[in-house]
């Protein structure tokens, strides 16, 4: 119960602000690996940003507003993801690093960001969050909106999947 | 699974997201943040705005003799100063007819209907306690709509207060129709010291609604519903009442219980992602002018500091250094 123009605004539009100066970067770079793509990825960003934007009151409050603006970003993807129109994702240019000649390494992050997108988006994103977030089954479950016990189906699934493209690496090796 | 796979991806994975990632766009991100507020205040205003005037004969069902006793909830503020409402208050200013006796069920869309159109109604002429609990955080609001303010005390989870604040709002009377100023004062308390902040804020406030707006008086559990259901009955506080249950997306779920008898929300409790929050609706008779501003503004200390209404909204680092701030930013 509060007015529409409620106090405190200038205050909850600093912390904002703070809060999304320090979030942007982590969650730009788990879009990116969700949607495969930089633009969209910034795209997804700003949308959960903004969408955190008009809960701030509450997400200020809650005890891990972390947890909220992921999982507000994961929908977001998700939403994309079921449009009939949505783009394949596909790996675009993958990060390149002037020095020595680097073009195997090149390759192989390409090979592993595309096995990576072929995945089904429930397993990319449980990969996502599991091992480049770093968070526990638990914390994972409750971003994606699911069991513990889908997480850890899902994680297995796609790690198979993945093995498989490290096992051939080993053998080109 | 293998856990050097396990750490060789995690490692390849920190290696694909290596690219410079640009700082967010922090005005694009609050324009389009706004944007979503407005469009949701809006959304709920027009369908508030719409079902109220289309019900406009069945709106005076509000505030009959039954509501004399409110729904049940009695109590004082916790700070503020302002007097306790009680069970035997007067009942809010009304000539309406008896409440329509439904014969069954009523479905979910009438129910609410009726709802909006009482709250509407009662908010007109009543002062409205609710009295919540979010995540364990206690809190206070109450809001007489006819008189323009609204007094929310804020707790922590063991009780001890957290931020006062008192809001009025004076409508415009300039060439924008609609347009109020809002003037704030907020008692925060920090480590026990309590911070007394003035804001005036002297930009125009554009409202949708057609007629003036006062607050967010409708139940949150009524404001965005995609799907609505009336679940049974149940009786609270001796009231008999209808449960209206509402899901979103998101996870978003909530109850509301109806009185029966005014077709006032008597509590709701509202699940979202970030918590869970309780509500109880207490109504009462608007009080007369001794529990509007000059009652409830904490006076301000001597010695405090003032600082220029014009100048640069601080920071809130330097707000925190001066004892009482005033500005218009």
């Amino acid at each position: 119960m509060r007015f529409r123009t409620s106090p405190g605004a200038y205050e909850r539009d600093v912390a904002f602000r703070e809060f999304a100066r320090q979030r942007a970067a982590p969650l730009h770079r788990s879009a990116y690996l969700l949607c495969g793509d930089w633009h969209l990825a910034e795209d997804l960003v700003q949308e959960a940003l903004a969408k955190v934007y008009v809960h701030w009151r509450r997400v200020q409050d809650a005890d891990n507003p972390e947890a909220y603006v992921r999982r507000i970003l994961l929908n977001e993807a998700r939403r994309r993801w079921r449009r009939k129109d949505a783009p394949v994702p596909r790996a675009g240019a993958v990060t390149d690093r002037a020095g020595p000649d680097w073009s195997e390494e090149v390759v192989r992050r390409a090979e592993l960001f595309e096995a990576l997108l072929r995945l089904p988006a429930g397993q990319r994103a449980a990969i996502v969050l599991r091992h480049l977030d770093g968070l526990s089954e638990r914390e994972t479950a409750v971003a994606l909106g699911c069991s513990e016990g889908t997480v850890k189906s899902q994680a297995s699934r796609a790690m198979a999947a993945l093995r498989k493209y490290y096992e051939s690496q080993e053998a080109k090796a | 699974m293998n856990p050097d796979i396990e750490t060789l991806l995690a490692r390849d994975l920190r290696e694909l997201t290596t690219h410079q990632v640009p700082g967010p766009d922090l005005e694009a991100i609050t324009r389009r943040g706004r944007a979503l507020r407005r469009r949701r205040r809006g959304l709920a205003g027009v369908g508030g705005a719409t079902v109220t005037a289309g019900l406009a004969a069945a709106v005076a069902v509000a505030l009959t003799a039954g509501t004399a006793s409110g729904p049940g909830h009695s109590g004082g503020l916790a700070a503020g100063g302002t007097p306790p409402a009680h069970r035997s208050a007067p009942a809010p200013a009304s000539t309406g007819t008896p409440a329509p006796a439904f014969t069954g069920t009523p479905s979910a869309a009438v129910l609410q209907a009726q709802l909006t159109a009482a709250f509407s109604k009662a908010a007109a002429t009543s002062r409205l306690t609710v009295r919540s609990t979010f995540n364990g955080y206690p809190s206070v609001t109450v809001t007489v709509p006819s008189q323009n303010w609204q007094l929310e005390t804020d707790k922590y989870r063991n009780g001890a207060p957290m931020q006062v604040k008192f809001t009025t709002v004076q409508p415009g009377t300039g060439a924008y129709a609609g347009v109020l100023e809002e003037k704030t004062l907020t008692l925060y308390y920090d480590h026990r010291q309590a911070i007394t902040r003035v804001i005036y804020s002297l930009r125009p406030k554009w409202i949708t609604h057609a007629t003036p707006w006062y607050g967010d008086t409708q139940p949150t559990s009524l404001q965005h519903s995609t799907w609505s259901k009336v679940i049974g009955t149940a009786t609270v506080d001796g009231q008999p009442a209808w449960v209206l249950a509402q899901t979103g997306s998101g996870g978003y779920h909530s109850k509301v219980w109806v009185s029966k008898t005014t077709l006032l929300p008597i509590k709701d409790v509202v699940h979202t992602y970030v918590g869970t929050t309780h509500d109880s609706y207490t109504w009462s008779a608007a009080s007369g002018p001794e529990a509007t501003a000059a009652n409830n503004t904490p006076p301000i200390p001597a010695g405090f500091t003032r600082i220029g209404s014009h100048g640069p909204c601080p920071t809130p680092q330097q707000a925190r250094r001066h004892k009482y701030t005033e500005w218009g930013c």
